[in-house]
């Protein structure tokens, strides 16, 4: 039986007070361009599983890994403290379960351990949030550092981020205000300790002619 | 002539031109500055001065929500100079608070493109009704009109103003044919009243919008009290609602949900509501056909895949879904993709001029001319970026016509077309030559031919059936594959 590997993309989203109003606006948008982004692309589509952890006061793994095809956007409603490091720490123990099933061919990674080709992915992970925590999140982010995850992007919600601290949590930080089409597919890595897929080899043909000159109006998309 | 001054908020003050019947709008009157470079426009309503929470959300909308503005510059967070340059001409955004004689606003006075140069309008502004209505198209004299390509053009940049607000959590709540004016010679178009922003559950909507593009569920619930939990107020999704709608008319010259149905209500108001609210139905929805339009000369399927998708969604899925309705990114993104697909039209006197690539049959919908160039073939590129490593996967087509040129943004998967792709530079283009096509190598560093021979700049490269190569040998570049799509025959 084939077993296809799974991209789990886990999306931890700030719904604290300060959240409320245009950041809390911000990560709804910022949820369906990902999404979109994802079901845009075959592999994408065929492969992401995205789970859902919230976070205020407290952090709740609200949606667990879920097909593509399945997935519902999460509610949001904000109120309450912004408990990062509860959430990070509530990541770190979602990432050893499947870091679990990836080596021992349990079931939460569904991976067929050592052999090539069939384990899951390196997870993604995407934190959406103003930046303003309020609990000990330093040595909780120093971990996820240390954890095998294909890529952590922290985006920026809102009028009034506090960018330092999402420069801390992760090496890459984008601003959801100024996301185009397509910006998270910069992102979708499919990273593994197996083997690569072979790529075809391309057919060839190459002439240098005398040519015209190049056209005077050019025709350029806004 | 009757000049005023006006104090701003920061203590400058400005001049403004009294008139007795000033141009006004359902909010404010408008007057002019002696040299038209601005206007100052002031709330009909005294009380809406004395709001403070109206004080603060301009404030708001000034500095921390301000895209046409640098963040150095007092903007939004993370707004680049450029970022802000761009914005300036997609927004006409305020610029300062009047505090004296009344509340009110200074606002940028829209660029000279976005007024009719000639006709019975002249001078009058560009309202989009002009272009997207068959009966008032045809009090505008032709060189008015602009061709088709230029539509799709506006509408790329509408999508990716409406995109702006949204992704920093506001929304417009009044998008239509009045707040958005259009030119469709130039392919530009702006967003006005921006001094209504909504931010919900911090600053609610003032208005209902404008009929005709108040989402189903608004109108719906119109009637209830202000304050009852039923009650659906305008908000980032009856924006989507909206902008479909208005890209749909720009794209079709048809609205989506007015078709022959009607319910026989007591009032012309309740008939409204049910027709674009409650009951609204789609003109082209494919299994309820009772409001299907006797004038669907081109269905909503020809505007291709891309669009399509959407369209379902939004007037079939979405209408009485609205979290089902397509973000605004998604029509960036499929107005974009759609771009790429165009093919002109051969014949020389169709009003559109260009169509949108449809492997099922190659004839303009518009005019229904075949399709008929100096050339047997035309090349179509598909482009690949990789998955995972070394996994090529589908992502879009262009459409290759003789003196197209590539940009960066084909080029590379981390490169967009927009704000920050200052280089537009055109990095290849297409060639029909001698019976043959070839795309000439214009600024691509490390273009190599399937056989590993660098293809210089200047130099270039055949294209025949099912070629492929990488159009860059640098990280984030993309394959391409050529199919040569047969046109005679």
């Amino acid at each position: 039986m084939s077993y296809s590997p799974k991209l789990p993309i886990y999306l931890l989203l700030d719904c604290s007070s300060s959240m409320s109003g245009a950041p809390i606006e911000a990560v709804r948008q910022g949820v369906k361009a990902l999404l979109a982004d994802l079901r845009s692309d075959q592999q994408t589509l065929e492969t992401a599983h995205p789970a859902v952890i919230l976070f205020n006061s407290t952090a709740r793994y609200v949606s667990p890994i879920t097909a593509l095809e399945d997935f519902h956007e999460p509610t949001l409603e904000t109120g309450g403290t912004s408990a990062l490091g509860a959430a990070l720490r509530l990541l770190g123990l979602c990432l050893e379960q499947q870091l679990a099933g990836r080596s021992t061919g349990g079931s939460t990674g569904g991976s067929t351990g050592g052999s090539a080709g069939h384990e899951d992915w390196y997870p993604l992970v995407f934190i959406m949030t103003d930046g303003y925590p309020t609990d000990y999140w330093q040595e909780e982010a120093l971990k996820l550092k240390s954890k095998k995850v294909g890529m952590v992007v922290a985006c920026a919600a809102g009028d009034t981020t506090n960018l330092e601290v999402l420069q801390e949590l992760a090496e890459t930080v984008l601003q959801l205000n100024s996301l185009y089409p397509e910006s998270f597919k910069t992102y979708f890595r499919w990273i593994s300790d197996s083997a690569k897929t072979k790529s075809t080899r391309l057919p060839n043909r190459r002439t240098p002619p005398d040519l015209p000159p190049p056209p005077l109006r050019v025709r350029v998309v806004p | 002539m009757n000049y005023q001054k006006a104090l701003l908020q920061d203590g400058s003050t400005v001049e403004y031109e009294l008139v007795d019947d000033p141009p006004s709008g359902s909010m404010k009157k408008t007057y002019f500055s002696p040299d038209r470079s601005y206007v100052v426009q002031f709330y009909h309503d005294a009380a809406v001065g004395a709001d403070p929470q109206r004080r603060e959300r301009l404030e708001a909308i000034l500095t921390r929500y301000n895209p046409t503005l640098s963040e150095a510059q007092g903007g939004a967070k993370g707004n680049s100079p450029t970022q802000a340059d761009y914005y300036k001409n997609l927004f006409c955004w305020p610029t300062g608070i009047v505090v004296k004689p009344q509340l009110g606003i200074v606002a940028p006075f829209y660029p000279s493109n976005f007024f009719f140069k000639q006709g019975s309008l002249k001078n009058h502004e560009k309202e989009g009704s002009w272009f997207s209505r068959t009966k008032a198209r045809r009090l505008l004299p032709a060189q008015e009109l602009g061709s088709w390509d230029k539509y799709l053009e506006f509408c790329i940049l509408m999508a990716r103003s409406v995109r702006r607000l949204h992704q920093a959590g506001l929304a417009h709540s009044d998008l239509s044919t009045k707040n958005i004016l259009v030119d469709p010679i130039g392919g530009q178009c702006v967003v006005l009243d921006i001094d209504s922003l909504v931010v919900p559950e911090v600053f609610p909507p003032d208005v209902l919008g404008t009929p005709g593009y108040i989402a189903p569920e608004v109108l719906a619930t119109s009637t209830l009290a202000l304050r009852d939990p039923k009650r659906k107020h305008p908000g980032a999704t009856t924006d989507q609602h909206a902008l479909a709608v208005l890209i749909y008319e720009y794209l079709l010259l048809r609205h989506p949900l007015k078709g022959p149905k009607t319910y026989a209500a007591q009032t012309a108001e309740e008939q409204e509501r049910l027709e674009m609210g409650e009951k609204a139905l789609f003109i082209e929805n494919p299994t309820d056909q009772s409001n299907r339009s006797r004038e669907l000369k081109v269905p909503y399927r020809k505007l291709g895949s891309y669009l399509s998708d959407l369209i379902y969604r939004a007037f079939v899925k979405g209408l009485h879904s609205p979290n089902d309705r397509p973000a605004a990114i998604e029509w960036e993104r499929a107005l974009i993709k759609t771009w790429d697909l165009l093919l002109p039209c051969s014949n020389p006197t169709c009003a559109q001029q260009w169509f949108v690539y449809d492997p099922s049959g190659l004839r303009c919908p518009f005019c229904g001319t075949r399709l008929r160039p100096a050339w047997p073939t035309f090349p179509l590129l598909k482009l690949f970026r990789e998955g995972p490593p070394e996994v090529w996967r589908p992502d879009g087509e262009v459409v290759l016509w003789h003196n197209h040129s590539l940009f960066k943004w084909h080029v590379f998967t981390g490169i967009f077309p927009g704000p920050d792709s200052r280089d537009k530079t055109p990095q290849a283009y297409c060639l029909f030559h001698q019976g043959e096509w070839w795309l000439v190598n214009q600024n691509l560093f490390s273009l190599i031919s399937p056989e590993g021979d660098r293809i210089g700049q200047g130099e270039a490269l055949l294209l025949t059936n099912g070629l492929k190569f990488r159009l860059s040998q640098e990280p984030e570049s993309r394959t391409v594959e050529v199919e040569l799509i047969q046109i005679s025959g």
